[in-house]
């Protein structure tokens, strides 16, 4: 084995992936060959090595905030949403889709322009910044819906006020009614890491007001 | 609530593709353990494999969000391991990637920059790493992959080929490329590296 044989087989030497005899081989070859032998030390010593690199770790908080985040997403129903390079466009970039955008949402539905209310983002609507108590599995809940935006819902534990921060509830018709659908997530303090997710159906919200939270599961 | 039974076991018990299972039923419980188990390795590979590292604890994140979001797409034949360490890489790639391609106009200061003192003879082990991490870095990218999958995490030859998504006999070369390539730019430090590592046993990789 040659000196250039011995340099292309040294990792496959140091994991021991040589057979028996071309392993032989590369070791008569280093005990003859100083300068082999010499990269041969400095290479295994380096590997070794690497192996220990201080152990980096993430904030200690990490799961509860990857918790958190999955939570939120699976509350505001956008879990659909992918991670792309997108989000980092310049501000110029987004203004300009978001202009594309609305130049086609306009020329697609012309009767948006006169404020006529055919689409479900115009429908119903209540009265905003509402606080409701709702009954849920036997626990109470109390939601808030922000001002001016009926979309957007805060959830809190009303007996030890945890709150499930802000979602978007999917809201969709069926037989003419409007309902909406949110996953709630249920804690379960005493075993500490776990965690289930009911979805609940409200209905119907069309009507002026929040009280009508009949639960459908 | 239907995961109840479930909770009577300990999830630490539970292998990772039966936590999977639960995940796809919506556990956060599992999903939680899931991170637990890999987020170390997963920050060691994502830290030294981006040019950033203050991008790497995004990058980890998206990484298990990603898991949860397709985790009904998750094949059960596979190895959990092998299908989060892809979805780390393709993050970490397009990262690095769109940092080359604004590297020019960006400002501020990376990691390559500062010099590194030169190792103290009386106490190579510590003062030598700073120098591996920095031949590390400079590595090519698919080599710094093989490497850090290899060497620092100390994952199988197979497992590596399955996650780079290339012949094992590639993930081969490229790991001896690498490692020969380290050993060349530690060279001028070569009479460290003779007393790096004496008296450490056989590291058994990150876990």
């Amino acid at each position: 084995m040659n000196c250039r044989k011995v340099y292309r087989n040294l990792s496959a030497y140091h994991d021991k992936l040589l057979s028996g005899e071309k392993a032989r081989q590369l070791e008569r070859h280093l005990r003859e060959c100083p300068e082999c032998m010499q990269k041969w030390r400095e290479f295994s010593e380096i590997v070794k090595a690497a192996g220990y690199l201080e152990v980096q770790k993430p904030s200690s908080n990490f799961n509860q905030r990857l918790l958190e985040k999955v939570t939120s997403l699976t509350l505001s129903g956008h879990e659909g949403y992918e991670y792309s390079d997108s989000k980092r466009w310049p501000t110029y970039a987004l203004v300009l889709a978001g202009m594309a955008v609305a130049f086609v949402v306009f020329l697609t539905f012309p009767h948006l322009k006169k404020g006529e209310s055919h689409s479900l983002a115009q429908a119903p609507n209540q009265t905003p910044t509402l606080y409701d108590e709702l009954e849920l599995d036997g626990r109470t809940f109390t939601y808030q819906v922000s001002e001016g935006n009926d979309s957007s819902w805060r959830l809190f534990e009303s007996d030890n006020a945890d709150d499930f921060g802000t979602f978007n509830p999917e809201i969709f018709r069926r037989e003419a009614k409007i309902y909406r659908r949110y996953v709630l997530p249920v804690v379960d303090i005493e075993a500490g890491n776990s965690y289930a997710e009911q979805s609940y159906l409200l209905t119907p919200v069309a009507s002026a007001g929040m009280q009508s939270t009949d639960v459908v599961f | 609530m239907g995961t109840k039974d479930k909770k009577t076991v300990g999830l630490s018990q539970v292998s990772d593709r039966e936590l999977m299972s639960y995940v796809r039923e919506g556990n956060l419980g599992a999903f939680n353990e899931l991170a637990e188990r890999y987020k170390v390795r997963l920050y060691n590979f994502i830290y030294r494999v981006l040019p950033e590292r203050e991008e790497a604890e995004d990058i980890l994140q998206e990484t298990f969000l990603r898991a949860y979001r397709e985790r009904n797409r998750f094949d059960q034949r596979f190895c959990f391991s092998t299908w989060i360490y892809t979805i780390a890489l393709n993050l970490a790639r397009s990262e690095y990637r769109r940092r080359k391609r604004w590297k020019m106009v960006r400002l501020g200061t990376s990691r390559n920059e500062g010099e590194l003192e030169l190792p103290d003879p009386k106490n190579h082990q510590e003062s030598f790493m700073p120098f591996i991490e920095k031949a590390i870095e400079t590595l090519p990218p698919e080599y710094r992959e093989a490497f850090i999958l290899r060497d620092i995490n100390r994952l199988p030859y197979e497992e590596i080929a399955q996650i780079l998504s290339v012949p094992v006999g590639t993930v081969k070369s490229r790991i001896n490329r690498a490692r020969l390539l380290m050993r060349q730019r530690l060279e001028p430090l070569k009479e460290s590296i003779y007393e790096l590592s004496k008296g450490l046993p056989e590291s058994i990789g990150i876990s």
